[in-house]
């Protein structure tokens, strides 16, 4: 009894909890989730009692359980995607990077308990948030119009998922050397995952539409992957049916990503850390020195000088940094522009929109989450990545100012800026042409998303570079400017949200324009998302009538933040990096004047 | 030779060089911890002064203090004259530190790394590439001019930190833990990179674990422990200090009763501890004639099969001046 009481005992199990309640974001996690959902109740019951009728009560929502248990389980859905890798990411790399995993898997603990006592520490924050919403999954089946079965159907499916996606990210963990590979894998396996499902979903539906009812094999497999088709497509069946047979492929997936992660955690074990992206491009590099063979040597971006002269740390920024050096940005430009052109062009040969809904908001919007993540990434890692290869030290004792070390850091980071604005401006420039321009409305447009693209990015950058001062490694300093930007960007839509909730007790007339215009104010998001969604058919279009004042008040306030900010930062360096700088202006303070015998070179004063 | 506490920049005449460093009644602490608790050094120009102390005595905080990296602590720090505190910009002209890790940028060759650390001292261009190939020479690495950082070997990575930190020619050399992690080959490498420097003149500060090869360099000692000098002086002062408190193994051949009380009852004597096959006789502070306790001995009638003061090195004098306490 004893020896089966002692192999129930989960060491690392128990560490792991132990970090995670030491943690104050642990609990920031819970009370923020919890915020959400009280958040989508408010705005669901909300938008049904304006629905409902001309009676206000609470009356209005009864029968509606089913709407507000889809909007939960929707975001709880997408909550489990984004938030199950960030948590389950480090599980493993963080013991490579301590150097102690091959001291554990010397232990008795074996590879498959490492792995599963690591997932299921790593799972409890995903769960525990999970269970966060039975209260109000409660009120949801208690408003009636939802019945048990989509009910149970949908916790055991997010149940599910959690496990799937904590599996896969599991996989990433004991494939890479670093937390931000992992991070970056487990994001980029989902986006592919889910467009595949997506692709699919499209495909089956437009043949279903065509009288095609049975589903091959091959589609029943993708779409069997995620837990939202799964529950759309079979909700209503019995939890066992569910269990035994609809989600076989969730099940099946997670299996494979652990058997994956435990052959990657033996295999990968003692794995070097590389740049994998500067790896790409010294391959691309190969390929071209090899093609130039037939092409006669073309050079369409030379590097600049082999030394550094007056700026070292922003000629390392230019020269050695994959998202720096010119030629590797050039391939980085040409990688976001020639898809961003194709679908340019392709919106603008369908036809004369003129005075329509730009039908290029979605490929701008996703270009600002691109272009946005990758400021972000390079910004924040700026001053972390000389801390975490111990280099900063040594560069504080140079006679360069925090400043300078700051303000050359950021060379390589102006030539992203640059990179990643060109394919929004094609993005806008075409959307111009497309809404006719020089017309006074595509006037705006055009003039509002230029000044977005020249000040957003700034202040992404900085305060990027600001959040990530504070930070000792790359991976925290990048989630934490994350997650500065994702409560940025989601205010103005909680605001909204919050305002037409009030309103609700109000005039009854939903908010007015006045009341959107400044809500504007309230978050860059808000001001992108009117630029490109405004148009004569929607509330937003009224806004063109604003937009003499709205412009220039909501440009002029975050260029102003961007300069403040990027002053701060700047000031403020010398305390962030770790180094007094009293008596810079000081210079004239009577240093010993002797020179120290055997001196190779004299010193030079500081200009 | 100046004391622990003596002298300061203010105390000194207006004609005197003020010393390369003058540390007076320094305190570093972190949060609660004092780490560092009114250390006093003064180390004058062409010293090499070596810091002992156990992990966490407070060393590394100490050089941080004088390499500018360390912006709150009380106290006086001084860089030829140069108050840390208030010029620290100035100070890092005067100073070349070498942290305890390496500190090299990997995706550098040994030539790029030199020129950018050059480049971030300002030295003027024309003068670089002389600079660059004379510390590489010195240090032994032409050879590896144009191999990859991340490709050396640890002690050629520590030999390269050493090249950069000489660019600027620096009047005072910070050096923490330089020889760590180094196999013997490589610490033998630095130690002779170490007494070139030495004869070159340089003001060296150093701290180290490995206490005999500080023992063949060092003008001057510090030991630190719990964040207080426990001691410092030129290693004859250490030593002499230390013979005050010597102990001295005797084995006598078939001893009178009463001779260990004679003993006992002897001036010179502090006190005597049975063991196994010997007396280990520790004398007085004050009575540190060990020849003297020789001839009482014999006077006394005891046959000596052996007698034999402990050998007095480093590590004696380090195990016996610490304790092992931690800040």
């Amino acid at each position: 009894m004893k020896r089966w009481l002692a192999k129930l005992e989960l060491p690392l199990f128990a560490r792991e909890l132990r970090e995670l309640a030491a943690k104050k974001r642990t609990y920031g996690l819970r009370v923020l989730y919890s915020l959400i959902l009280f958040w989508i109740g408010i705005g669901v019951l909300g938008d049904q009692l304006v629905e409902s009728s001309s009676v206000r009560s609470q009356f209005g929502m009864m029968g509606n359980g089913d709407r507000l248990f889809e909007a939960l389980f929707v975001f709880q859905i997408i909550a489990i995607h984004v938030m199950t890798p960030a948590l389950v990411c480090s599980a493993i790399t963080n013991e490579k990077e301590r150097n102690t995993l091959g001291i554990l898997l010397l232990t008795r603990l074996g590879p498959w308990r490492i792995l599963f006592e690591k997932l299921c520490s790593r799972l409890l924050p995903v769960l525990t948030c999970v269970l966060l919403s039975v209260p109000i999954l409660a009120l949801s089946y208690s408003l009636g119009g939802l019945s048990w079965n989509p009910l149970v159907n949908g916790l055991i499916l997010l149940l599910l998922t959690s496990v799937q996606i904590g599996c896969m990210t599991l996989m990433c963990s004991s494939f890479f050397r670093t937390m931000t590979g992992a991070f970056i894998a487990s994001y980029l396996i989902q986006l592919v995952l889910a467009f595949c499902v997506f692709a699919t979903g499209m495909i089956n539906m437009r043949a279903m539409r065509r009288g095609f009812v049975e589903t091959s094999f091959f589609e029943d497999a993708v779409l069997g992957l995620s837990g939202y088709s799964v529950w759309y497509g079979d909700g209503n069946s019995s939890p066992a049916e569910l269990l035994l047979s609809k989600s076989r492929w969730i099940v099946l997936s997670a299996l494979t990503f652990f058997v994956l992660a435990r052959v990657f955690l033996v295999r990968r074990a003692s794995v070097k850390s590389k740049s994998r992206v500067m790896a790409f491009f010294k391959l691309l590099d190969r390929f071209f020195v090899w093609s130039n063979q037939l092409t006669g040597g073309i050079t369409l971006v030379g590097d600049v000088g082999s030394l550094p002269e007056d700026k070292p740390i922003a000629w390392r920024e230019v020269t050695k940094k994959s998202l720096g050096t010119a030629r590797y940005l050039f391939r980085v430009f040409l990688a976001l522009e020639i898809p961003t052109a194709f679908f340019c062009v392709a919106a603008s040969g369908m036809g004369n929109f003129r005075g329509e809904y730009n039908r290029l908001a979605g490929l701008s919007c996703g270009l600002w989450a691109l272009s946005s993540l990758i400021v972000m990434i390079k910004a924040a890692g700026l001053i972390a990545s000389e801390r975490s290869s111990e280099t900063l030290d040594v560069l504080l004792t140079t006679p360069l100012t925090a400043k300078e070390i700051v303000s050359q850091k950021c060379a390589g980071l102006r030539r992203v800026l640059f990179v990643t604005s060109l394919p929004l401006l094609t993005a806008i420039g075409f959307s111009a042409y497309m809404k006719g321009f020089p017309r006074s409305e595509a006037a705006i447009y055009t003039v509002w998303g230029i000044l977005q693209v020249v000040v957003y990015l700034q202040l992404i950058a900085w305060a990027s570079i600001w959040v990530g001062m504070r930070m000792k490694t790359q991976t925290r300093s990048i989630f934490a400017a994350m997650t500065v930007f994702v409560i940025v960007m989601a205010t103005p839509y909680i605001l909204f949200k919050v305002g037409d909730f009030v309103d609700l007790f109000g005039t009854g007339n939903g908010l007015e324009t006045s009341v959107y215009a400044l809500v504007l104010l309230s978050g860059p998001s808000a001001g992108l998302v009117a630029n490109e969604f405004a148009n004569p058919y929607n509330q937003l279009g009224d806004l063109v009538r604003w937009a003499a004042v709205v412009v220039p008040v909501h440009i002029g306030f975050y260029a102003t933040l961007t300069f403040f900010i990027r002053r701060r930062v700047l000031s403020i360096a010398a305390a962030r990096l770790g180094r007094g700088e009293a008596g810079l202006t000081n210079a004239t303070e009577s240093p010993d004047a002797a020179a120290s015998p055997n001196r190779l070179e004299p010193t030079h004063a500081l200009s | 030779m100046k004391t622990a506490t003596g002298s300061t920049s203010s105390s000194a005449p207006a004609t005197r060089t003020p010393d390369v460093v003058e540390i007076d009644n320094l305190r570093v602490n972190y949060g609660k911890v004092e780490a560092v608790r009114g250390i006093s050094i003064t180390i004058p120009r062409g010293e090499v002064y070596g810091f002992i102390g156990p992990n966490g005595a407070g060393k590394s905080s100490t050089i941080k203090v004088l390499a500018t990296l360390q912006t709150e602590f009380r106290g006086r720090a001084a860089v030829c004259g140069l108050n840390v505190a208030t010029s620290p910009h100035q100070v890092r002209e005067r100073i070349g530190y070498m942290p305890d890790f390496f500190g090299v940028y990997e995706d550098l060759t040994a030539r790029e790394y030199l020129h950018f650390f050059a480049a971030a001292y300002q030295i003027e261009r024309k003068k670089r590439k002389s600079i660059v190939d004379d510390v590489l020479e010195l240090t032994d690495l032409t050879n590896k001019i144009d191999a990859p950082v991340d490709g050396l070997s640890r002690g050629m990575k520590q030999r390269l930190a050493l090249a950069r930190v000489l660019l600027h020619d620096p009047d005072l050399l910070l050096l923490d833990e330089p020889a760590s992690g180094l196999d013997p080959r490589a610490r033998i490498e630095v130690r002779e990179l170490l007494k070139a420097l030495k004869e070159m003149g340089k003001t060296i500060l150093i701290s180290s674990h490995i206490l005999h090869e500080l023992g063949q360099l060092c003008t001057r000692i510090g030991i630190i422990e719990a964040g207080q000098m426990v001691e410092q002086g030129s290693l004859d002062e250490i030593y002499s200090k230390l013979r005050l408190m010597r102990v001295v193994h005797v084995r006598v051949k078939e001893p009178k009763p009463d001779l260990i009380d004679q003993i006992k009852e002897l001036d010179s004597v502090l006190g005597i501890e049975e063991q196994i096959d010997r007396w280990a006789i520790s004398l007085r502070q004050s009575e540190d004639d060990v020849e003297e306790l020789h001839e009482q001995l014999v006077s006394l009638g005891a046959r000596l099969v052996m007698f034999q003061p402990e050998a007095m090195d480093m590590e004696t004098a380090f195990m016996k001046l610490t304790e092992g306490k931690t800040a």
